[in-house]
C-alpha cells in the first residue's frame, strides 16, 4: 500500500516535472527563436479572400458598437468583408445597435434569434453564423474585442499556406488598470499569448484556436460539421478537430486585438470554471483521437495531450502536494527526504497552471515592459483560485456524467464597455 | 553553541517577514500606486507601415483557364498506383509523404501537400494549391490555381501560371513567360526573367535578378567562356 502511494506520489512529481521542463523550452523559444512570421504576414498586401466576420453577441450592448465601428475602419477592402452579427436571443438593445450599424454599413448582416432558439451557448450562435456566411475564410470576435484596423490581412496572410485549417491572433487586455484581476489576467495573457503560443508555433507543436481573433476555412469548417454546441470550451474542442482532420493552426503575433478581461472574483470563477470544464471535456472526447491519429507527428501528439490535460494539472499537484505530505509524516523512509516533499510545491508554484511565473516574466521583457512585472507574485493567488476552480469543474463533471446529462449551461461573461485611458 | 528557542523563533519570525516583505512589497506598491504604463499599446507592424506609402493594390486576378483532357480523373488512385504513401487532409487536400513526382499532362483537382521534394512534369493544371516541404521544380506551362509554397526553393519553368502568389523559404526562380497572379514572396534570392510577370508584389530578404535574355546569360559554348 505504502509502495503504490510512493509510486503515485514519483509519477504525479515527474508530470509536474514534465510541464515545467516543457514551458522553460517555451520560454527560451519565445526568446532566443523565431521562424519568419512577418515573411508570411507580407502576402496580406495581396492575398485577398472573401472573409466574413461572425460576431456572436447576446446583451452585449455595451461593447458591440464600438466593434463594428472599428470594424468600418479596417483596411481590408469593404467589397471582401461581410460582417454577420448573431443577435442571440438579447433582451438589452444589443440587436437594435446592429440594426443600425447594418443600415449604414452594406456589408453588416444581423441576424435575431428569438428566444426560443438563441442563448444556448456561442457555439450554437457561432452555428446559425455560420449558415449566412458566405465568406472563404470565417473571423471570429467576440463582441467585446477591438482589433487592429489590418487584423484581416494579417489573419489572412496565412491561408496561402493549404496546410494551415486555421490562424489565431493575439489577446491584449484593455481594462488592464481596471481591478487587480484584470491586472492579473493581463498577465496570464502575456505569458499565454506572447510566449506559450508563439513558442508553439514556432516549434511546429499545437498553438491553440482561442474561439475569437482568430478565423478557419469555410470549407473546413462545414467539414468538421460546425461547431460541437455540447462542449463548452468550443475553441479547444475546434482546434483539435483541426488537428486531427490534418490541418495546421498558426499563430500570428503581430496580429493583436483587445479585449475586455473580467474584473471582479465572481466573473473570473464563472469564466475560469466554463473554460475548465470545457477543457476537461475535450481531453475525455480527443485524447485517445489524438494518440492514434495518422495526421500529427509524435511532438504534436506529446503536445496536445499536455495541452488537454493543462486544467488537470491544479488537480494533480494538489493531490501531489497532499499525498507528498502524508508520505512525509506517516510512513517517513530514509530515501524520503524533505526535498521530495518541497518538490512538487516548488513544481507548483512555478508551473501553476495557465500563468508561470517565469514565463509571464519573459512575456514582460518581450513587451518591453518593466513595472507590471511587480504584480507576478501575485499570480499566487489565481493560482490558489484556479485550483479550487478545477476541482470543482472536475466534480461538476463527473456529476454530469453519471446522471448521463449532456447540457451543460453556458456561464456568459459581462461586459461593460469602460473606456481605459489609452482611448 | 545552541541559540535560545525564544531568540530561534523570533529569527524565524523575522526571516518569514524578511521575505515576505521581499516577495510581496513591490506588487502591493504597484497595486496602490501603479506607474505600469499599460495597456500596452498595439503594434504598428511594417505591414501597415507598407500599406500606408504604397499605392492602390489591383484587384485579384484570375489564372489563365486550361483544360486538359487526358489527365487521370482520380489522382488519389493514380498516387497510390505509382507507390506513393498519401491520406487525405479534410475534404479537398491530399498529403503525399516523402518526395513526389508528377508526370506530364496531370490534372488535379484537390490541394496537394507533399512532405518532401516536388516535380511537377510539364503542362500539368492544378487547380487547388501545391506546398511542398521540400524543393519545388515546376515544368513548362503548369497552371496552379491556387498558391504555391516552399519550405525551400522553388523553381517554375517557362510558360507557366500560378494564380496566386508563390511563397519560397529559399530562392524563387521563375523562367520565360511565367504569370504569377499575386505576389512573391522569398527568403532568398528572386530570379525571374523579363517577359515574366508578377501581378502584386514581389518581396524578398535577397536579391531581385531580372534577366534579359537566356542567351546571355548561359554560355553556349566553350568559346564564350573564353
Amino acid at each position: 500500500m505504502v509502495l503504490i502511494l510512493y509510486i503515485t506520489f514519483l509519477l504525479l512529481v515527474v508530470v509536474m516535472l514534465f510541464y515545467l521542463v516543457r514551458h522553460y523550452v517555451f520560454s527560451l523559444t519565445a526568446l532566443y527563436y523565431r521562424r519568419g512570421q512577418p515573411h508570411f504576414t507580407l502576402h496580406g498586401l495581396s492575398y485577398r479572400p472573401m472573409v466574413s466576420i461572425l460576431i456572436p453577441a447576446r446583451n452585449e450592448e455595451a461593447v458591440l458598437g464600438r466593434l463594428l465601428h472599428r470594424i468600418s475602419e479596417f483596411t481590408y477592402p469593404k467589397d471582401k468583408i461581410e460582417v454577420v452579427v448573431i443577435d442571440d436571443a438579447s433582451t438589452d438593445s444589443t440587436g437594435r445597435i446592429a440594426q443600425e450599424f447594418s443600415k449604414t454599413y452594406n456589408y453588416i448582416k444581423v441576424v435575431h434569434r428569438g428566444s426560443s432558439v438563441g442563448g444556448k451557448g456561442k457555439s450554437s450562435a457561432l452555428n446559425e453564423a455560420l449558415e449566412h456566411a458566405k465568406g472563404e475564410i470565417l473571423i471570429c470576435f467576440d463582441a467585446d474585442y477591438y482589433p487592429q484596423i489590418d487584423i484581416i490581412e494579417k489573419l489572412t496572410a496565412h491561408f496561402v499556406d493549404p496546410e494551415v485549417g486555421a490562424v489565431q491572433g493575439r489577446v491584449t487586455v484593455l481594462n488592464e488598470h481596471a481591478t487587480l484581476v484584470s491586472r492579473l489576467v493581463t498577465l496570464e495573457r502575456i505569458g499565454g499569448y506572447r510566449v506559450d503560443q508563439l513558442a508553439r508555433d514556432d516549434l511546429g507543436l499545437i498553438p491553440q484556436y482561442g474561439g475569437t481573433v482568430g478565423g478557419f476555412r469555410r470549407d473546413l469548417i462545414q467539414f468538421l460539421g460546425g461547431w460541437d454546441t455540447n462542449v463548452l470550451a468550443e475553441d479547444t474542442d475546434l482546434t483539435f478537430r483541426v488537428y486531427l482532420a490534418g490541418y495546421k493552426i498558426r499563430y500570428v503575433n503581430e496580429a493583436e486585438c483587445y479585449e475586455e478581461a473580467v474584473e471582479n472574483w465572481r466573473s473570473y470563477w464563472r469564466q475560469r470554471h466554463r473554460w475548465a470544464k470545457g477543457h476537461m471535456q475535450c481531453f475525455f472526447k480527443h485524447s485517445w483521437p489524438l494518440l492514434k491519429s495518422r495526421n500529427l507527428r509524435l511532438r504534436e501528439k506529446l503536445d496536445g495531450l499536455l495541452l488537454l490535460n493543462v486544467y488537470f494539472v491544479p488537480i494533480l499537484a494538489g493531490l501531489s502536494w497532499l499525498l507528498g505530505a502524508a508520505i512525509f509524516f506517516l510512513w517517513p523512509a530514509d530515501w524520503f527526504e524533505s526535498f521530495w516533499t518541497l518538490l512538487p510545491v516548488f513544481v507548483y508554484s512555478s508551473v501553476g497552471n495557465f500563468a508561470l511565473f517565469f514565463e509571464v516574466g519573459v512575456g514582460i521583457y518581450l513587451d518591453r515592459r518593466v513595472r507590471i512585472s511587480w504584480l507576478i507574485p501575485v499570480l499566487l493567488l489565481s493560482f490558489v483560485f484556479n485550483t479550487i476552480i478545477c476541482f470543482k469543474a472536475l466534480l461538476d463533471l463527473a456529476y454530469h456524467k453519471i446522471l448521463r446529462n449532456n447540457v451543460h449551461g453556458w456561464a456568459k461573461t459581462l461586459h461593460n464597455g469602460g473606456q481605459p485611458k489609452c482611448f | 553553541m545552541f541559540l535560545d528557542p525564544l531568540l530561534l523563533t523570533l529569527l524565524l519570525l523575522i526571516s518569514a517577514l524578511f521575505f515576505f516583505v521581499l516577495v510581496f512589497l513591490p506588487p502591493i506598491i504597484e497595486i496602490l500606486k501603479p506607474k505600469d504604463k499599460g495597456p500596452r499599446r498595439m503594434l504598428k507592424t511594417p505591414l501597415q507601415k507598407i500599406m500606408r506609402s504604397s499605392s492602390k493594390l489591383a484587384p485579384t486576378s484570375k489564372p489563365r483557364s486550361v483544360d486538359n483532357p487526358k489527365a487521370p480523373k482520380d489522382l488519389q488512385d493514380f498516387l497510390e498506383k505509382v507507390g506513393l504513401k498519401i491520406c487525405r487532409v479534410g475534404e479537398d487536400t491530399i498529403r503525399i509523404f516523402g518526395d513526389a513526382a508528377f508526370p506530364p499532362n496531370l490534372e488535379v483537382s484537390d490541394n496537394i501537400v507533399v512532405e518532401g521534394a516536388l516535380t511537377v512534369g510539364d503542362s500539368c493544371v492544378f487547380h487547388g494549391s501545391v506546398k511542398a516541404k521540400g524543393d519545388v521544380s515546376v515544368g513548362n506551362a503548369v497552371v496552379v490555381r491556387g498558391n504555391l509554397v516552399s519550405n525551400k526553393n522553388v523553381n517554375i519553368q517557362d510558360d507557366a501560371v500560378i494564380g496566386g502568389s508563390v511563397h519560397a523559404e529559399g530562392s524563387v526562380r521563375l523562367g520565360e513567360k511565367v504569370y504569377v497572379g499575386l505576389s512573391v514572396v522569398a527568403d532568398g534570392d528572386v530570379e525571374l526573367f523579363e517577359n515574366s510577370e508578377v501581378k502584386k508584389n514581389i518581396l524578398t530578404n535577397g536579391v531581385i535578378k531580372v534577366l534579359k535574355n537566356p542567351i546571355l546569360d548561359f554560355p553556349l559554348s566553350i568559346k564564350d567562356i573564353g
